[in-house]
């Protein structure tokens, strides 16, 4: 039936066959981890083999209470390696998988939903006011998303821009997309809750993983752009020429940018983290898919401290009338309590502040980290804060000390050149470059808000664009940015240093004269475009309409703004003090000075 | 020879004795006209207040949302041939046999899937709800 | 005739490696008890991949020998009713596979059980029941597919061949060549289990001889699932009664349902990809 040679061969294949066979027994045996092969009550194999304690981070999270597949996904029934860690996750919490994450059943559903809709994962105010500026939407508003921009398959200029510069403080962006500005995880719950991988350490220990977020964890994104994160802790960026100008104070940041040391944020100088501020709404949102950061941010000086002059923010109730569950939850956690009749500060959208409590008379802000509470100083009802004229000031119009400034920015596009691109996870034709002739340190300007109120505004995009080679514009831009820096100074600035300064008033650099019988301005550098303008300004004093900024509504002084602001400034250099007479009834004074009654002379610069 | 033939004769007569017992039962089973047991699931209070938190939870091959005296529920089982669907970023369900498509409303979107997915009947039962699938 | 002798020895592997399997399976927990087979037991996953691959070989060499008995003519050396009962070898021999498919309970497995649910009960009157009967109600375990796997359609399959081959048993040698020949394929190339959930918009396959049913199904009503079978099979079973032009027609017609087939079965790789 069979002749001899064919026996032989298969014989001799039956050979090797079951020689592969040994081997492979021989490596599963060798292989195969050793472990117990159940945690948190369910089969979980990853545990035959991660069996080093420095792999358990031990707390909510412990190794034997969720096991590794819970958070990192795989196979947890399969036993060899290669099968256990397919479709593993590597970063948990990542928002492509976070609802089989972190967000899985059970776990942090509604914390992962929030955050998916919150800011930090849609970055739609990025998208819509990048979009506005290269003229391809009518305002700076919109709900696109920036995974959605990454989605396009043929993207315009201004998201091809933020798919190469933006796209990388972006919670969608993966991790391995990200460039060196960003160091750390960064795709999700990781960016704030997972500590920084240390570099190096092979095999790595499990990072930990924290509520209690600290602020290195914000600085990765938010040493970009306004820099609030930089400010806060009094650093100042600088281009590299510029590094040996600030001596003493120079420095580097983290990521290897150069700084220059500056005075840091006075809740910082207190010892206070950014959580100890910022509400978990602000930080995570809360489930509405809101446009602008400053939509989504609730807190405000004025939860803290009191407002000013009674006005609608600095609402208050008791933890009776208390539904938010997450700060119910996050007491729980904690093991804290309060009393249902204590009093509680609220956010802007009513979320309460839990680690700030009644004490005596006052308040006082509990550490959501480490450290004692701190005294929270209520805004004395004097007569700086109540000053006739300066009811639509926000705090932070004359409390924020300084902020990065950068009034020459040139964006051009390169088709010669290559860039990482994070819509598409690789390096790809085409460049953006951004350059400047130095950034300064100053005290801000002043804008008025939508809303009728003055904040602090800088030159957010005072710049050259030139995106031809992209398909895009080609042009100038002049428009401001208004933001809190997060540079709240232990003083206010004094009145000078906005009635009398054309930077504060939006004029920009240049000379201010109040001695004729109309306020002049002489700029230092004119605009190209405007000779009356400074290069560095969004107004001048004969504009018809008011600068433009980045947000709807957003506009510098007016021209009868100007005029007024400056009335005042012509009497402030002798009239310092805020209770001096002649501010009880500016107009009544102004009329005295007007029939000769007094003698003022005054000259400055901006 | 006549022992495997005898064998397998005897093979083959107890192979169709029970295939005819068996098929007759099948067949009685079947004209019996007793209609399938109607698959009900439990959704207590606690539950439908979880899904309400969490905006939605999948239990028992059900998708629970809405608030919890009033829930939506989604039977997650495709209408092409009844295996279970999974939820896909940016909302809707994927089904992994056939590549159908839902929206997120359970609307079919594409692929062979008929009809939308099924939304069971619910009856309230004490605090809760019990959901009928059909 | 070697290729139907060593067929039947591959069935003897293949019952005798189930045979051995059986301990190890768990109807509760089929995927995890067989991943512990896999990762956990001295030589386990090398008794799984005899069992596998000499079942698989089974398959096709009962399919290779049909091919040959048709184009040998020698079809007709059968009786009639040895003949359709032959024909019927390969239904029983994939229902048989089909299970143990299903033992396996792991996504891919859960996605089959209820495609193949569906297709049971599109069969008119009795679907539901036999469906019922075979697989198991929704929600239960695999216990009746476990039993109509080793139970059932083995003894089926036994039979069948055992009146096709006219004896009981396989001969010795053909036995050992099976044997040896698994034993090697074993080691050569393991046989993988799939997660246990499906990977986020993957599609699943399911076992390879039924790919082409499966691509089918993205098109075709749910009856095709038996329909195009049973199609076929009476297309081969009608073979053996006709001769010349209509034997040529009715081969032509089992060659072009399986050019469609390989068609469908490449329709559902691209699809998956």
């Amino acid at each position: 039936m069979f002749r001899t040679r064919s026996l032989v061969a298969l014989l001799l294949l039956a050979l090797a066959g079951l020689l592969a066979a040994l081997g492979r027994e021989g490596q599963r045996e060798a292989t195969r981890g050793r472990g117990s092969d159940r945690a948190g009550g369910k089969v979980e194999r990853c545990v035959t083999c991660h069996v080093r304690p420095e792999e358990d981070q031990g707390g909510a999270h412990a190794r034997a209470a969720v096991g590794c597949s819970s958070c990192h996904l795989g196979n947890e029934l399969a036993f060899d390696k290669a099968r256990a860690h397919a479709g593993m996750e590597p970063e948990p919490g990542a928002l492509r998988t976070v609802s089989r994450t972190c967000g899985r059943a059970g776990c942090h559903v509604r914390e992962a939903r929030r955050v998916s809709t919150s800011l930090m994962a849609r970055a739609s105010g990025i998208v819509s006011v990048n979009r506005w500026v290269f003229g391809e939407i009518p305002e700076p508003r919109g709900t696109a998303t920036m995974a959605e921009t990454l989605a396009k398959a043929d993207p315009s200029p201004a998201e091809r821009h933020l798919g190469k510069l933006c796209a990388g403080c972006h919670l969608h962006t993966l991790r391995e997309n990200r460039d060196d500005a960003i160091h750390g995880n960064g795709s999700g719950c990781a960016s704030c809750h997972v500590a920084r991988k240390l570099p190096g350490a092979v095999p790595r220990p499990h990072p930990a993983i924290d509520a209690r977020v600290t602020d290195d964890r914000c600085l990765g994104c938010h040493s970009r752009s306004g820099r609030i994160a930089l400010t806060y802790e009094g650093l100042h960026e600088v281009e590299k020429d510029q590094a040996g100008a600030c001596g003493d104070a120079a420095t580097t940041l983290h990521d290897g940018r150069p700084a220059c040391r500056a005075e840091a944020d006075v809740h910082r100088l207190a010892g206070l983290s950014c959580i100890d501020c910022h509400l978990h709404t602000d930080l995570m949102g809360d489930g509405r898919a809101w446009e602008h950061s400053e939509e989504q941010v609730e807190i405000t000086c004025e939860a803290c401290h009191g407002p000013a002059r009674g006005g609608s923010e600095g609402k208050e109730t008791t933890w009776s009338e208390v539904t938010d569950p997450i700060s119910r939850d996050l007491l729980r956690q904690r093991g804290e309590t309060r009393p249902p009749d204590e009093r509680v500060r609220l956010g802007r959208r009513g979320t309460p502040l839990w680690n700030l409590r009644p004490s005596g008379a006052g308040w006082v802000t509990l550490r959501k980290g480490q450290g004692v509470a701190l005294a929270t100083k209520q805004t004395p009802i004097d007569p700086n804060h109540v000053l006739p004229g300066h009811e639509r000031l926000t705090c932070s119009s004359c409390h924020a000390a300084w902020a990065p400034t950068c009034s020459t920015c040139h964006t051009r596009y390169e088709s010669d050149g290559r860039q990482w691109d994070f819509a598409r996870s690789a390096e790809t034709a085409g460049r953006w470059v951004e350059t400047s002739d130095g950034y300064t340190a100053r005290p801000p300007a002043l804008a008025v808000r939508a809303d009728g109120r003055i904040a602090p505004a800088v030159p957010g995009m005072v710049m050259d664009l030139d995106a031809t080679a992209a398909g895009g514009p080609k042009g100038s831009r002049r428009l401001y940015s208004s933001f809190d820096p997060h540079s709240t100074g232990k003083k206010a600035r004094a009145c000078e240093s906005c009635h009398l300064s054309s930077w504060a008033l939006g004029l920009g650099t240049g000379t201010l004269s109040l001695t004729g019988s109309r306020p002049a301005f002489r700029p230092a550098t004119p605009a190209p475009d405007e000779p009356r303008m400074a290069s560095d300004a969004w107004t001048h004093l004969d504009a018809e309409h008011p600068g433009v900024g980045t947000r709807v509504g957003l506009r510098s002084l007016d021209a009868k703004e100007l005029r007024r602001t400056l009335a005042v400034g012509a009497c402030v250099s002798c009239h310092k003090d805020a209770r001096d007479p002649v501010w009880k009834d500016f107009e009544a004074s102004n009329a005295r000075l007007a029939i000769g009654r007094t003698r003022c002379a005054f000259s400055t610069k901006g | 020879m006549s022992s495997r033939r005898d064998f397998l004769g005897t093979a083959w007569a107890a192979a169709g004795a029970g295939a005819a017992v068996a098929g007759a039962a099948v067949l009685g089973k079947a004209l019996s006209g007793s209609p399938e047991e109607a698959r009900t699931v439990e959704l207590p209070e606690a539950l439908l207040k979880r899904a309400e938190k969490d905006g939605s939870l999948v239990h028992e091959g059900l998708l629970v949302r809405g608030p919890a005296t009033a829930p939506v529920v989604l039977d997650l089982t495709c209408t092409h041939l009844r295996c279970r669907v999974a939820p896909v970023e940016g909302g809707g369900f994927s089904c992994p046999c056939h590549g159908s498509r839902y929206d997120a409303e359970g609307r079919p979107v594409s692929g062979p899937a008929p009809k939308a997915l099924a939304r069971p009947h619910l009856t309230r039962a004490g605090s809760g709800f019990t959901a009928r699938l059909s | 005739m070697i290729l139907g002798r060593l067929t039947y020895g591959l069935l003897l592997v293949a019952v005798l490696s189930g045979l051995a399997l059986a301990p190890f399976w768990s109807a509760a927990r089929p995927l995890e008890s067989l991943e512990t087979l896999n990762g956990a037991t001295p030589w386990g996953f090398w008794l799984r991949g005899v069992h596998a691959l000499s079942s698989w070989g089974f398959l096709l060499g009962t399919l290779a020998h049909l091919v040959e008995v048709l184009s040998k003519k020698t079809d007709g050396r059968l009786s009639p009713g040895v003949w359709w009962r032959s024909v019927a070898l390969l239904p029983v021999s994939i229902l048989a596979l089909l299970g143990g498919f299903l033992m396996r309970g792991d996504a891919e497995a859960q996605a089959a059980l209820a495609v193949w649910r569906e297709v049971s009960a599109s069969i008119p009157v009795v679907g539901r029941a036999l469906a019922a009967l075979l697989l198991g109600v929704p929600g239960s375990d695999l216990a009746p597919v476990a039993l109509h796997h080793a139970g059932t359609f083995t003894l089926l399959a036994w039979l069948l061949t055992a009146e096709h081959g006219k004896t009981l048993a396989p001969d010795l040698r053909s036995t050992v060549l099976a044997a040896l020949g698994s034993f090697a394929a074993a080691g050569l190339l393991p046989v993988s289990l799939g997660p246990a959930i499906a990977p986020a918009g993957a599609l699943l396959l399911g076992p390879w001889y039924l790919l082409g049913l499966q691509g089918a199904l993205l098109h075709l009503p749910v009856t095709a699932g038996w329909l195009l079978p049973l199609f076929l099979l009476a297309v081969v079973g009608l073979v053996r009664h006709v001769d010349g032009r209509w034997r040529t027609t009715l081969l032509a017609v089992a060659a072009a349902w399986s050019a469609g087939y390989l068609a469908f079965t490449v329709r559902l790789l691209l699809a998956a990809r």
